[in-house]
């Protein structure tokens, strides 16, 4: 398991350096020049003079190879450059974004793991009753709406209407909840569905009616279908948390959190690339670590796994 | 089992809500003594360096001065409260006041405004857009409260120059970093009525009122500045009494239709300035078709403004008959109009050689189709819209439009090299119209350049901006504005759609809102609550 685990996280330095290239290279075919596009957003204008001023002082002017390079070296140590809108460390700035995106994405996660998890199983104990149908329609109604309607929905009918919250804005912590709520709606629905398809499969197996016929009790056998449903739950739930990290975007304008997605796509419109690499880079690592955590965990859950490696 | 979880299930629900409940019992917004407004923006203030144009120009407003500032009724002074022009207008000498003081408790005199002119001077190639900045030749200390300005030309707009919002503006010695300020700054110390006493990015910025204001001190303690970057939550906002402002031109900050129903709404004072700045189409007179003056004529007759402005604007702004409206300086000159008239468009069309086809009904000449491209930003609703107007109006005389959104860097990248027929134009508003407007009509990186290329008489037209820029004589610098614009005018170079104008709304306890000549600042001093 050890091995495996070490083996895994070898993997990420050639992986992340795949993606380095890769996106380095993308970004910069962006028929947009930095330079002007730099200048564009501080007001100046571009003429040829500024533009050549620019490009020197971005380190535009040299080959695409020297830049990566240096671009790479520095990543190494620890510096990832310097954002050719604000002048400020990029690192420095993702890091400031960064606490309000976790507070959402966390909290989010939460309310996916509660109602997923619960509504999941409720579903599935109450198999195509009316609670079942109920709660697959009212989930299913409330996913199908685009996220920004949603948010907005709910600021006027929590927010301006009840008063419970603020509109938006983190002045008073409360402000979290709705967006929370806004992000965990589009989420919960496929794992209500994942647990409930999973748990109503699961009653099918052997082992279930064997428990039945040694006289288990219903609360007993319901544990153990339960149990045997997680899996394929926190898998899926791994793989959601970067995505929850990365699509915060809508929801962080709506609510105006400053958050990491705000500066990310402030950062494609403005062509802000130590910025967007950064970013690339940022969640292309998330999606390994959490890829690796969930492999980690099952193989530990799951003997029958283990025994593969 | 099925009852347990049943309970689990309610009890879980009813935890979530009481902590739902518990979370927000008062609004934030109640204030006890309505001493704080609160203005919704949807962009951050970013740098305020008041030297560069990182920041909000409504921030850089409230904590920077300048010497002499615009109003309705011209130019008049400020943190310099007399001048004398002589050398023919090649030389400016300001008597500074003598009561100013930096909110850090510094000296305001000759020596700070001589270092902060030199400051923004260090970094000439940053500020190309504004004329003065290339035309400055010396600037000395007289006395301790004297300063004087050599200019290389007797360049007129000087004084409304030195009013912008930047970059002559001053800010504290404290504040320079290594005696400069163009690779930022220690710290936001000015003279202005406002010192930023907090900012968190993205999210809020605090402005409290400054205590040794030499003017009139503002009525409010202080101004919070909240960054909400989506227009309905703004309306939310301002709703829930979160919010009391919200102010922004071309918009930015409130959409025509949600200001029109606010106004119609009647709880919020809504607040329309005078028209500002011209909103129009670009005709490229370098393309195949658009070269052909016939054809843009025929633009002129064929777009109907009325409609626009009434159906798209919801008469937020006034029809432009002119590129500048009559109200701008210089700019009352006598032009032909342009009616709509569909007939016309036609028969100047057929009269060019374009005929239209029955099949199609698009009209060709030697094999080509009538056909041009308008570009915009795509992430402009209310441009999209016009251009779809446009379109069936275009249409209606045989001309196909295709309308084309684009990214706003590359809507601007497509300005630069002109490759486009038809482009949305906006201009800054006064006081950078006319003449910064059409200074930059000179530079190759404005779509003006552009589409102005295929002119018979270009080098003409920027020799005469040249030319007015530092004629001193007012009456022939109001000739050479006539010669110019009525030439722009009369070669079709734009379709003018309207004059757009600043918007504001607001809680109506909130007393004293009005508009400072430039659409980009906010005049908070003058605001208070009842």
């Amino acid at each position: 398991m050890l091995l495996y685990t070490l083996k895994r996280l070898a993997l990420i330095v050639p992986l992340l350096w795949g993606i380095s290239l890769v996106t380095f290279t993308l970004i910069n075919l962006s028929p947009s020049d930095p330079a002007e596009v730099s200048l564009r957003i501080n007001e100046i204008t571009p003429t040829p003079e500024a533009i050549a001023q620019m490009r020197e002082e971005l380190g535009l002017d040299k080959p695409l190879v020297q830049r990566y390079t240096f671009w790479l070296s520095n990543l190494i140590h620890g510096d990832f450059g310097t954002s050719y809108v604000t002048k400020e460390p990029v690192a420095q700035e993702i890091l400031y974004a960064l606490p309000t995106t976790l507070a959402l994405a966390s909290l989010s996660l939460v309310l996916i793991v509660v109602f997923g998890l619960s509504l999941g199983i409720v579903c599935a104990i109450y198999e195509n009753t009316f609670i079942d149908k109920a709660i697959r329609g009212f989930v299913f109604f409330f996913t199908a709406m685009p996220n920004f309607w949603m948010g907005l929905l709910l600021i006027w009918f929590f927010a301006f209407h009840l008063g419970l919250f603020p509109t938006s804005g983190l002045e008073n912590p409360s402000g979290i909840i709705l967006p929370a709520i806004t992000l965990a709606l589009s989420y919960v629905s496929t794992y209500i569905r994942l647990m409930r398809n999973t748990m109503i499969e699961s009653k099918q197996e052997l082992y279930v009616l064997y428990a039945r016929a040694r006289g288990l009790k219903e609360r007993v056998i319901t544990k153990h279908i339960v149990k045997n449903a997680l899996h394929p739950f926190i898998v899926a739930l791994g793989m959601s948390i970067p995505k929850l990290l990365a699509g915060t975007v809508i929801v962080e304008n709506i609510f105006a959190l400053p958050g990491v997605g705000r500066i990310c796509v402030n950062a494609i419109f403005s062509r802000d690339f130590p910025m967007i690499q950064t970013y690339i880079l940022f969640m292309a690592l998330m999606f390994m670590i959490f890829n690796l955590m969930v492999d980690v965990i099952t193989r530990v859950s799951d003997p029958r796994l283990r025994r593969q490696i | 089992m099925r009852r347990g979880l049943q309970n689990l299930l309610v009890t879980g629900l009813m935890v979530f809500t009481l902590v739902f409940m518990g979370c927000e019992s008062k609004p934030v917004s109640q204030k006890e003594n309505k001493k704080e407004l609160v203005y919704a923006s949807t962009k951050d203030i970013r740098n305020i360096n008041p030297h560069l144009y990182g920041g909000e120009m409504a921030a850089q407003n409230m904590v920077f001065e300048s010497l002499v500032i615009n109003t309705p009724e011209g130019i008049k002074p400020w943190l310099a409260q007399s001048w004398e022009i002589q050398n023919e207008g090649k030389t400016y000498i300001f008597h500074l006041r003598k009561d100013v003081k930096f909110s850090d408790g510094s000296d305001f005199n000759a020596e700070v405004v001589k270092k902060n002119i030199d400051a923004v001077l260090a970094n000439r190639s940053r500020h190309a857009w504004l004329e003065l900045v290339n035309e400055i030749i010396g600037s000395e200390v007289v006395d301790e409260y004297t300063y004087k300005l050599t200019l290389k030309n007797s360049y007129y707009p000087t004084l409304t120059e030195l009013a912008m919002t930047r970059p002559f503006r001053f800010i504290a010695l404290n504040s320079f970093k290594d005696g400069a300020t163009k690779n930022g700054v220690n710290s936001y110390i000015g003279t202005g009525p406002w010192i930023l006493s907090e900012h968190i990015k993205n999210a809020t910025a605090l402005f409290k009122a400054n205590p040794s204001y030499w003017g009139e001190k503002p009525k409010l303690e202080s101004i919070k500045w909240r960054v909400m970057p989506d227009h309905q939550t703004i309306l939310l906002a301002l709703q829930k009494g979160e919010v009391d402002l919200i102010f922004g031109a071309d918009g930015d900050m409130i959409d025509i239709d949600a200001f029109k129903v606010l106004q119609k709404e009647g709880k919020y004072t809504t607040l329309l300035s005078r028209p500002t700045a011209s909103r129009a189409i670009l005709i490229n007179t370098k393309q195949p078709i658009t070269h052909d003056i016939k054809v843009r004529e025929a633009l002129q007759h064929a777009v109907n403004k009325q409609a626009i402005v009434e159906g798209i604007l919801n008469n937020s702004e006034t029809i432009a008959k002119t590129l500048f409206s009559p109200t701008t300086p210089y700019c009352n000159v006598k032009l032909k109009e342009y009616a709509y008239d569909l007939k016309k468009a036609g028969s100047i069309l057929d009269k060019a050689g374009w005929k239209l086809d029955e099949k199609t009904q698009y009209r060709s000449k030697d094999g080509q189709v009538l056909s041009l491209r308008l570009y915009f930003n795509a992430n402009n609703a209310q441009e999209k819209t016009i251009s779809e107007y446009m379109q069936s109006n275009l249409k209606d005389i045989g001309v196909e439009l295709k309308i084309i959104g684009e990214e706003k860097q590359a809507f601007l990248d497509r300005q630069k090299s002109g490759d486009f027929d038809l482009q949305y134009s906006l201009s800054w508003g006064i006081p950078y119209d006319p003449q910064s407007y059409i200074s930059s009509w000179r530079m190759a990186a404005h779509g003006d350049y552009q589409a102005q290329l295929g002119l018979e008489k270009k080098a003409w037209l920027d020799k005469t901006i040249q030319t007015i820029l530092i004629e001193p004589d007012e009456i022939k610098r109001q000739k050479l504005y006539d010669e110019m614009l009525t030439y722009v005018h009369d070669q079709n170079v734009y379709v003018p759609l309207s004059y757009s104008r600043t918007k504001a709304v607001f809680t109506p306890q909130l007393k004293g809102v009005s508009f400072n000549p430039s659409q980009y600042e906010i005049a908070f001093e003058k605001m208070y609550f009842e």
